[in-house]
């Protein structure tokens, strides 16, 4: 799933428009538009309502969330001539300028190309000069935004630190009074292809990582847990067993499959079981009596 | 001089983070200097990225990033006595590195640190100090300089070896240092000194296949350990950590036969033997992290609080390594665990 949290409808209309979403008229709290795999929120201006937005998501979806990927795309602001209005940066630090914390978002790492990548430093208002006070207590932040930082601190408590990616296009050299609605949408406009292109990428990796080794069994442990009325801690050191028969290269439902036709009446017994089912997997067999 | 491997440092990191006292240091600029075009993220302190939460360490070993930090006191530990101090008075270590530039499915770094990024120390002088206000304490100290890492291995990022060079002058230290690294130009480039010992670790070829990932062949181990060797540096063997399991039951004997084929028993210093062991916490640690390693997922013994084979699996198979490897050499030249 990818979620994405734009601060104006202005920054997402684009976004919405490439990914055919669809609004979604449950939400009340804030414009969210959806579609099979791709959330996006409307937060409004600020880091609060941007922290909410993340929580309001990530709290509502039925999606596991090591397969999430959280953007943050909008507008910023540049204090460097190399970051010129209209091109994309990826954020690979975030300072937010209230509390002076630090966030690193991982996925700023996983970008190849031409993409530059640089620090934000996250204002509770709009910065109006590239020698505003605020810069002088964090030399190396190169853009400005209003957002991320909430972003960050939200994702925190749901995602790792690599599903987290912040993608802004610049919009001035810290002039936003110059910048209108139009602009905006211009802006976004005509990056869209290149950042859906980074979003998909960066999401198509995490979807890639590995299931755990017994995923695919955990249907059938479940299932003899629930017959035998095993414990959690027994739980877990049968799907410990399982893992170990799998990266054996042993595939162990043909050896806990005849277990299910057993039967125990009392503690005692469910014990012996548990013991037969350990050294089935343990020896790669099964006792006679159960085949 | 320091020299460094372009070719490997422009493909290394995808960004180098740097703490804010690091910034002035020579070692810094060097390497930032080689590295020019990667992202340069500041830093408070190289915990606020080693040690955050939430990081993921198969990710972060696909995306790999330098920290440069200035280690605080203190600055060399003493060695615990799951290590073997070869006779020596006192046995230390320095981590001039955190983390390591090889990824070894077996090693406890994974369990120490909750991201595989390396973290480089650039504040050689506080060290050095510290090590020989150390070193006169005792008659004699051996210090590992590359004990939690390996430090020949990054030459190609800054040449922690080159600069610290200047140890082989401390009165009454050792200076002991181990790699996997198959560079030979590093021997031919530095003088030899019997105070100052390359220790080889070395693996059969199944095992380095299986469980010692981006690291160098054997056949290029040996062969760096052969050019240690015909440059006159002392060359130590560490055949450590061995293990027990499904493998073809000749597999070390097949191995040791090979390494004394290739470097010449009577010119190594001294052989050590240990298997595979862990402190339970970095065991449990790990085991979360890498779900897809047998290694992790198999039954130990626990003995004070170490994860390691039975005591009498190990007995059993420690004297016959030891009975093979007496055939090469003397059996005083053995330290084993």
């Amino acid at each position: 799933m990818i979620m994405i949290i734009t601060a104006l409808q202005k920054e997402s209309s684009p976004l919405i428009h490439h990914f055919h979403l669809k609004k979604d008229m449950q939400s009340r709290a804030f414009p969210v538009y959806r579609n099979d795999t791709v959330t996006l929120a409307v937060a409004g201006v600020g880091k609060l309502r941007a922290a909410v937005a993340t929580a309001y998501l990530l709290s509502r979806t039925s999606s596991p969330y090591k397969k999430i990927l959280l953007c943050n795309v909008g507008l910023c602001g540049s204090r460097s001539t190399n970051l010129k209005p209209g091109s994309i940066c990826a954020v690979n630090k975030v300072t937010d300028a209230d509390t002076g914390r630090d966030y690193y978002p991982d996925s700023a790492l996983s970008i190849n190309g031409d993409i530059p990548s640089a620090s934000l430093l996250c204002v509770p208002r709009p910065i109006r000069s590239v020698s505003d006070s605020l810069f002088e207590k964090y030399p190396d932040a190169l853009l400005c935004d209003m957002e991320s930082a909430g972003i960050m601190d939200a994702s925190a408590r749901f995602l790792q630190t690599h599903q987290v990616l912040i993608l802004k296009v610049i919009s001035d050299f810290m002039s936003p009074d110059t910048v209108n609605g139009q602009t905006a949408e211009n802006y976004l406009q005509m990056n869209v292809s290149a950042l859906v292109s980074l979003i998909e990428h960066i999401h198509e990796e995490l979807c890639a990582e590995k299931n755990l080794p017994e995923v695919d069994f955990l249907p059938l442990i479940e299932s003899v847990c629930k017959r035998f009325l095993f414990t959690s801690q027994m739980n877990r050191i049968l799907t410990s067993a399982i893992r170990r028969s799998v990266l054996s290269g042993i595939n162990p439902s043909s050896l806990l499959t005849p277990f299910l036709r057993a039967d125990a009446s009392d503690k005692r017994e469910r014990r012996q079981i548990f013991d037969q089912i350990l050294l089935a997997l343990e020896q790669n067999f099964v006792p006679g009596d159960l085949r | 001089m320091i020299k460094y491997s372009s070719h490997l440092s422009k493909t290394l990191f995808r960004a180098i983070y740097v703490e804010k006292n690091a910034k002035d240091y020579e070692i810094t600029d060097d390497i930032l200097r080689k590295h020019a075009g990667i992202p340069v993220i500041f830093i408070r302190s190289y915990k606020d990225i080693l040690n955050r939460p939430g990081q993921n360490p198969a990710r972060q070993r696909q995306y790999p990033a330098l920290i440069l930090a200035v280690k605080e006191p203190p600055y060399i530990y003493e060695g615990p006595p799951v290590c073997q101090s070869f006779g020596t008075d006192a046995f230390f270590y320095a981590s001039f590195l955190l983390n390591c530039p090889f990824d070894c499915q077996y090693c406890f770094l994974q369990g120490m640190y909750p991201s595989p990024y390396c973290t480089a120390f650039v504040n050689i002088p506080d060290y050095a100090d510290a090590i020989t206000a150390e070193a006169k304490k005792h008659s004699s100290m051996l210090l590992a300089l590359s004990y939690d890492t390996d430090l020949i291995a990054f030459d190609s990022v800054y040449s922690y070896t080159g600069a610290l060079s200047f140890l082989t002058n401390v009165p009454g230290l050792i200076t002991e240092i181990r790699t996997k690294s198959a560079s030979c130009s590093l021997y031919k480039s530095l003088p030899p000194s019997e105070k100052r010992i390359f220790a080889f670790s070395l693996s059969p070829q199944e095992m380095i296949d299986r469980y010692e990932r981006k690291t160098p062949a054997l056949e290029a181990r040996l062969r760096a350990a052969r050019t240690a060797i015909d440059f006159g540096h002392p060359v130590r063997l560490c055949f450590d950590p061995v293990f027990i399991g499904d493998f073809p039951k000749d597999c070390y004997d097949t191995f040791f036969k090979k390494v004394f084929s290739e470097l010449p028993a009577e010119r190594i210093l001294d052989v050590s033997h240990g298997f595979f062991r862990m402190n339970r916490t970095f065991f449990r640690r790990i085991a979360k992290i890498r779900p897809d390693s047998l290694l992790f997922a198999s039954d130990y013994a626990l003995e004070n609080d170490i994860v390691s084979y039975r005591i009498s699996d190990m007995q059993q198979i420690q004297n016959a390594h030891i009975s093979t490897l007496t055939q090469y050499i003397p059996k005083e030249k053995i330290y084993a665990l």
